[in-house]
């Protein structure tokens, strides 16, 4: 993807660009909110990474300018902020995803690339399906091969989240936030737990697994080969 | 205090204007009130002169110059009773009759007169006529009585006005005093605030009722500052002693892979490793700066309606099977439809702080139950308990502090500051967090008084 960064600390610039070029983005950094939107304006980008502190124009006014001027591409706040109304209002400023400071990379990664499918994905999708695994939006059915799979409510949200962003890494935060709304890390393993449960469902007895752990960061359901 | 300070009080200027404009409008009545007694009285003795030089005419209204000189000799006679002089001369300038010294005619008018009694004092009030018949009649009357009303009224007048200016200058003089006094008092407490004391309070007098409302909310804003500056303090002392340690690791434990590491992925594992602890301490540095935002946030301020029985309900729902996958049993009563004025996310924080705790300093399965009602008096109330190993009673205090951790939990996961978040929360939610013997177990009692919607 090609992803324009505006970031006024050129070390987190630095940072972020060498870790999402090494994950085979292509990278522009920009050092302010003016020489952002000029960037923006010269060049097209299917992404964009902004920090809400900048100097001379801010991030969220950076973001509101370009919703104004009609521009889609999907947005992430980098933000040291982190209080609910901090998050509130970069999200209403036209923000598709926020994340606080201190982050790691894979985190980074991670939400990149679901926010980069977000753009590619137009209208929504009835059937989604990995390997014998189906999920029908419409009529609320989950089978696999010939069983059927009996779901609890938030179970269901998990599955059709991970389904959608298939083949991409999910970290346990995204879920925290998407599934639950929980906006903090939780002590206990919360997502394990649950992930546990739907494994269970989906893949217990069944030849192929498929709901990939990547070890410490997070998960994703993989298209058997 | 000096009298050149009370000038200074703006109370006292105050009081001295408002007796200053008292005063001119007392005096403007007066002055009307004067103007007019006195002309009244002048006009009665105008009426009276006049009714007298009617009666002294003839039936026919003329004067004839016999009869006019017999019935004033008359009247002069008996001038005791009537208080009036005459004067009666010809148009020559020659007295006829009368008891005035003779005056040049011809004297048709008003005069004041000198008194024959010359008294001083005594003032004749005259008005003279020139008959047809060439003769000149002057009566005149004493207004000494007529005086002496007006100057009884000035003097009355006079003492009035320095009466009424001695009481207000006093009552001003002693509520300025007062006045002065609780400032005084203020502004001495203030003084020795900034100079370190900062538990210093304003005293509250109990009768004062303005100034006792000012010094309880100025002893208000004192405790809040107090409070801030005291969790300022704790958090430097936390990042001081309790976030050097695990820094102080963190760096042994690379120094260590620096000296005795041999292959990449011995190195590859102690940076990992290294991350591993790195998160921590962020997330240890993340929740330190979340209760002290908490904290600093004006209590009950941004709120928004949040319906506490789904956030209940969610967080047992998600730590229903967490909980059981430590073979701990969860369950929950909660009444639907509870809401309170607060922050979503930080009572879902302050929920799961406290399920976790149970969840984790609880080696031997509990029963951890979720308990959401609604009380009469306090508004919603929210009970967390399990019946595992519990809190020895003189700790329960102890545990709300930053870092704080029993010795038995010591071994378990933990930063030590969940209980606290979930205090600074339900404080910031206008709720009382209390800690109770669940007879086994602990029971985290939190009651949202003042901070409920129907």
């Amino acid at each position: 993807m090609n992803i324009l960064v505006i970031e006024d600390n050129r070390e987190t610039a630095d940072y972020i660009a060498t870790g999402l070029e090494t994950a085979g983005h292509s990278v522009m950094v920009a050092e302010d909110g003016p020489e952002g939107l000029r960037t923006l304006h010269r060049e097209s980008f299917d992404l964009m990474i902004v920090d809400r502190m900048l100097p001379g124009l801010d991030g969220l006014s950076v973001v509101q300018l370009i919703r104004d001027q009609g521009m889609t591409l999907p947005v992430l706040f980098l933000s040291a902020l982190d209080g609910v109304d901090d998050r509130v209002k970069g999200l209403k400023a036209g923000g598709d995803d926020y994340l606080v400071k201190p982050f790691s990379l894979n985190e980074l990664e991670a939400r990149v690339d679901a926010l980069g499918r977000r753009a590619s994905i137009s209208g929504k999708e009835v059937l989604l399906r990995a390997g014998d695994l189906e999920m029908n939006l419409i009529t609320r059915r989950v089978t696999r091969g010939a069983a059927e799979i009996d779901l609890l409510p938030r179970e269901w949200v998990l599955l059709e989240y991970l389904l959608t962003n298939k083949g991409k890494l999910i970290t346990k935060k995204m879920l925290l936030e998407k599934i639950w709304g929980f906006h903090f890390d939780p002590r206990t393993n919360v997502v394990e737990t649950h992930i546990s449960r739907l494994r269970h469902k989906v893949d217990k007895g069944f030849p192929v697994e498929l709901i990939v752990t990547v070890r410490r960061f997070g998960y994703m359901i993989r298209e058997p080969v | 205090m000096s009298r050149f300070k009370l000038l200074d009080t703006p109370t006292f200027r105050l009081i001295l204007l408002s007796s200053a404009i008292f005063g001119l409008s007392v005096s403007v009545m007066f002055g009307v009130m004067y103007v007019a007694v006195t002309r009244s009285m002048e006009r009665q003795v105008d009426t009276e002169i006049q009714n007298e030089i009617a009666s002294l005419s003839d039936n026919d209204g003329r004067m004839d110059r016999e009869r006019l000189v017999a019935r004033v000799q008359g009247r002069i006679a008996r001038h005791n009773q009537t208080g009036l002089y005459y004067l009666i001369e010809d148009e020559d300038g020659t007295v006829m009759a009368g008891d005035l010294p003779a005056l040049p005619v011809p004297f048709s008018g008003t005069y004041d007169l000198p008194s024959p009694s010359e008294d001083p004092d005594h003032v004749l009030h005259a008005v003279g006529i020139s008959l047809p018949n060439g003769i000149n009649l002057l009566i005149a009357r004493d207004v000494f009585a007529l005086d002496e009303v007006s100057d009884l009224m000035e003097r009355t007048f006079a003492a009035g006005v320095i009466l009424t200016l001695a009481t207000a200058l006093l009552s001003g003089a002693f509520v300025s005093r007062r006045l002065l006094h609780r400032l005084e008092t203020i502004n001495r407490t203030s003084r020795e605030i900034m100079s370190g004391d900062l538990g210093r309070r304003i005293p509250i007098d109990g009768n004062d009722h303005d100034f006792d409302e000012l010094a309880i909310n100025l002893n208000d804003m004192l405790a809040r500052i107090e409070d801030l500056m005291n969790g300022l303090r704790q958090v430097s002392d936390n990042i001081a002693h309790d976030m050097r340690t695990p820094l102080t690791r963190l760096r042994q434990h690379l120094e260590r892979a620096r000296l005795s590491g041999g292959t990449v992925d011995e190195f590859r594992n102690a940076v990992d490793v290294a991350l591993l602890s790195a998160d921590e301490l962020l997330e240890t540095f993340g929740a330190l700066l979340r209760i002290a935002q908490i904290e600093a946030r004006v209590p009950n301020s941004g709120l928004k309606p949040v319906d506490l029985s789904a956030v209940c309900t969610l967080v047992t729902e998600t730590y229903g099977p967490v909980a059981e996958a430590d073979g701990h049993n969860l369950n929950a009563a909660i009444v639907p439809g509870l809401v309170v004025d607060g922050d979503q996310q930080l009572l879902i924080q302050m929920l799961v702080n406290l399920v976790e705790n149970a969840v984790q300093h609880n080696p031997a399965p509990v029963d951890i139950r979720i308990l959401l009602h609604h009380a009469e008096k306090s508004g919603p109330v929210l009970i967390l308990s399990d019946d595992g190993i519990g809190i020895p009673p003189e700790e329960r205090e102890n545990v709300l502090r930053r870092f704080y951790r029993l010795d038995a939990a010591r071994s378990t996961q933990g930063s030590g500051l969940g209980l606290s978040m979930a205090a600074a929360i339900a404080k910031y939610h206008g709720a009382v967090l209390t800690l109770e013997d669940n007879k086994p177990g602990v029971r985290v009692v939190i009651r949202f008084e003042g901070n409920y919607r129907s």
